[in-house]
């Protein structure tokens, strides 16, 4: 979501004036005095949020609803205080609650942040200049504030996006109802999951215990949905708040980890009586308020740390579904004891499974009959072997993250060439051509410049594993052959306590031999001539807001994306944190969108960044055929 | 004759009467909606008049809320 200027912020259309709410006069809602000739005298007694400051006045003229709205979830945040209070004794809470209203208590709306404006936390402006919409809209409110989690699932920013956008283009309302919404939490509400009127599958899915799925009936009312139907999605661990030394208040909060865990339910309620529930780690830390007071959580084992979740990243088709056996008897998919942090055992005792607890394999399961055989083991290696070869001849070591990040800390050896920010891999971004892979002789050089042969073996990580994969994508196109990602990428080879060093290595620079391997490339006019070849499939690795045309490229000229294309965001084939799944998951994974190794796949993005990553991890796991569309949307489009 | 003088000035004078009012009415109704409208419809005017409030984040915050 790009940021608005100051002046789109408060920009009112033409449209909005011939609005039924364009017809009332701005002052019934804002106040201030519309007879004033300048911008001051016009602006006194301004009120720019009627609906948070005054909604019984304003938005309660016409709307009922807003009634309750004052008491909803979205605007009070109720359910928050009472989980630390919680933890919290008499002597800690008032110190507890006052560091939870400076850090924790700005994210909330109301009635204008999800119908006319972003809402406050996340930068204010009007969406549409004023007009008002009876849906909120996806993109620049409801995932404005969901969007480390829920949107970043929803959308393909993590794991492959959700089955109910990509199929069906449903939106948030068309779970979270106005109902809910609108809804007044009572008194004392336990969590949301207890709200009279909040989204359950079961909405929709009704009845599926007498449908025709066998496993339906087996685990009703046993499993919660999302245990079988969701992916992978982030756990927040240690966060702590303080205040700098110019007063300002912040929090540290950047301790992620993409994973899946199953555990006991915490909280059987009727309607959500499950047995096993998917669990979500949340960022709270006996420490997390220590600035203001020490051990202010005596009884932080009250509450576990691990909560029910309900990851917004629906597949009909899962990896933990596609076998009874790839759930049952999985020690690693069940919440352990050695899953959790020292301080935390006791708080989560009642929902951690013990190893005679996990539901047994079973005795005979349909074969998924993956065909791993040409799985090019050698393109991933990992910390252990990497910390064993780091002083081997022709091994060349390239972090492909920021300089800032790599100044910061890189193994030892490692040469920084972040391929975003770096000239001579890329044309320019105002060329007539931008951002397609450079000529031959300019590419060569740079490589050259950064001490790499066409015959080393190059190992690349980053932070993330798809900045390693875009140079990688870059390098193979180059003619390198012996290229490896490093398997968990800086994060591993920190957890494990290997060597970091902050000295800029010496290199010498070297003749890139450059073998340019044009038959990767296709360019868009490949792409028009096969739209309607059935075995040419196009794969569209962009996040699901861009492949399904709800927001634009900086350089393209509109939303939207190649007719026909599949919509198979990239972080499907990346881990968040550079971890990389198995690749018998990983085929089956491809091969339940039916991506297919005897095909030919044209991956396609907006620049041809991500699309060069997920070349690299196609050819990984043995894919013959595969072109790379390095012209991308921006091109498609110009 | 006389009578019917009166009577068309009369008549005439309250017509200007009501339309005065009427004028003024539409006028000021007018107003009423131009004050915040003109400025708030005029993108080029609002950029010369608004500058960025930055919001004050810590340098120290890292991580997602």
């Amino acid at each position: 979501m790009a940021p608005l200027e100051p002046q789109e912020k408060v920009l009112v259309s033409e449209d909005f004036l011939e609005s039924t709410h364009g017809e009332l006069a701005c002052v019934d809602c804002h106040g201030g005095d519309d007879s004033a000739d300048d911008k001051e005298g016009a602006h006194e007694g301004f009120d720019p949020h009627p609906s948070i400051n005054n909604p019984q006045e304003t938005c309660g003229e016409c709307h009922e609803e807003a009634e309750t709205v004052p008491q909803s979830l979205h605007v009070t945040l109720s359910t928050f205080p009472g989980y630390l209070e919680k933890r919290a004794s008499e002597d800690t809470w008032e110190r507890v609650d006052h560091g939870r209203d400076r850090h924790c208590a700005s994210c909330h709306t109301s009635c204008g942040g999800c119908h006319v404006s972003r809402p406050k936390y996340s930068g204010k402006g009007f969406v549409n200049g004023h007009i008002f919409s009876a849906k909120p809209d996806p993109v620049n409110q409801c995932t404005a504030c969901h969007g480390s989690r829920v949107g970043n699932e929803f959308y393909g920013a993590r794991g492959q996006g959700d089955v109910h956008l990509r199929e069906y283009n449903m939106s948030c309302e068309a779970c979270h109802s106005a109902e809910e919404m609108h809804a007044a939490a009572p008194e004392g509400l336990e969590n949301r999951y207890h709200l009279e009127e909040a989204a359950n599958c079961k909405d929709c899915h009704k009845d599926l215990q007498y449908g025709s799925v066998r496993d339906h009936r087996i685990h009703n009312n046993k499993v919660q949905c999302q245990v079988c139907h969701s992916q992978t999605y982030v756990n927040c661990y240690s966060c702590h708040t303080g205040t700098d030394e110019a007063g300002i208040a912040y929090f540290i909060n950047n301790h992620e980890f993409e994973g899946m865990k199953i555990g006991f339910n915490p909280d059987r309620i009727p309607n959500n009586n499950y047995k096993y529930v998917i669990l979500r780690h949340v960022p709270v830390d006996h420490k997390l308020f220590d600035y203001y007071i020490e051990d202010g959580f005596p009884r932080f084992d009250v509450s576990p740390t691990w909560k029910r979740a309900s990851p917004h990243n629906i597949q009909r088709r899962t990896w933990q579904n596609a076998n009874c056996n790839n759930c049952h008897g999985q020690r690693a998919l069940f919440l352990d004891e050695s899953d959790l942090l020292d301080y935390e055992i006791k708080a989560n005792i009642g929902v951690t499974v013990a190893d005679d607890q996990i539901p047994p394999k079973r005795a005979r399961v349909m074969p998924l009959n993956i065909d791993s055989s040409k799985v090019e083991e050698s393109r991933v290696v990992t910390i252990e072997w990497l910390n064993e070869h780091l002083d081997d001849e022709n091994l060349v070591i390239l972090d492909a993250r920021k300089e800032s990040e790599y100044e910061h800390g890189h193994i030892p050896g490692a040469i920084n060439l972040d391929p975003n920010a770096t000239e001579g891999l890329r044309t320019d971004p105002y060329s007539e051509m931008p951002l397609t892979i450079e000529e031959d002789e300019t590419l060569a050089e740079t490589l050259g410049e950064y001490g790499i042969g066409i015959d080393d073996h190059i190992v690349v990580y980053a932070k993330r594993g798809m900045d390693a994969g875009f140079l990688l994508g870059i390098l193979e196109y180059a003619g390198a052959e012996n290229i490896s990602i490093l398997n968990g990428g800086i994060i591993a080879w920190e957890l494990a306590d290997y060597e970091v060093s902050d000295e800029e290595p010496d290199w010498e620079e070297k003749t890139f031999a450059i073998k340019s391997r044009k038959n990767l490339l296709v360019d868009t006019e490949y792409i028009v001539e096969n739209l309607d070849n059935p075995a040419i499939k196009i794969v569209d690795v962009r996040v699901m807001q861009q492949s399904k045309g709800l927001i634009g490229h900086g350089l393209a000229d509109r939303p939207g994306s190649i007719p026909g294309s599949v919509k198979f965001p990239l972080p499907g084939l990346f881990m968040d944190d550079s971890y990389l799944k198995s690749p018998e998951e990983l085929l089956w994974v491809l091969r339940e969108r039916n991506i297919r190794p005897n095909q030919t796949i044209v991956v396609s993005c907006n620049t041809g960044n991500w699309a060069a990553a997920a070349m690299f991890m196609l050819h990984y796991l043995g894919y013959q055929d595969v072109k790379l569309h390095d012209e991308s949307w921006i091109n498609w489009d110009g | 004759m006389k009578h019917n003088k009166h009577h068309l000035f009369f008549k005439h004078f309250l017509t200007l009467i009501f339309c005065s009012a009427l004028c003024g009415l539409l006028l000021s109704a007018n107003v009423y909606g131009d004050t915040c409208i003109t400025c708030h419809t005029d993108e080029d005017l609002l950029e010369e008049n608004l500058a960025e409030v930055e919001k004050k984040v810590s340098e120290m915050q890292a991580g997602s809320g």
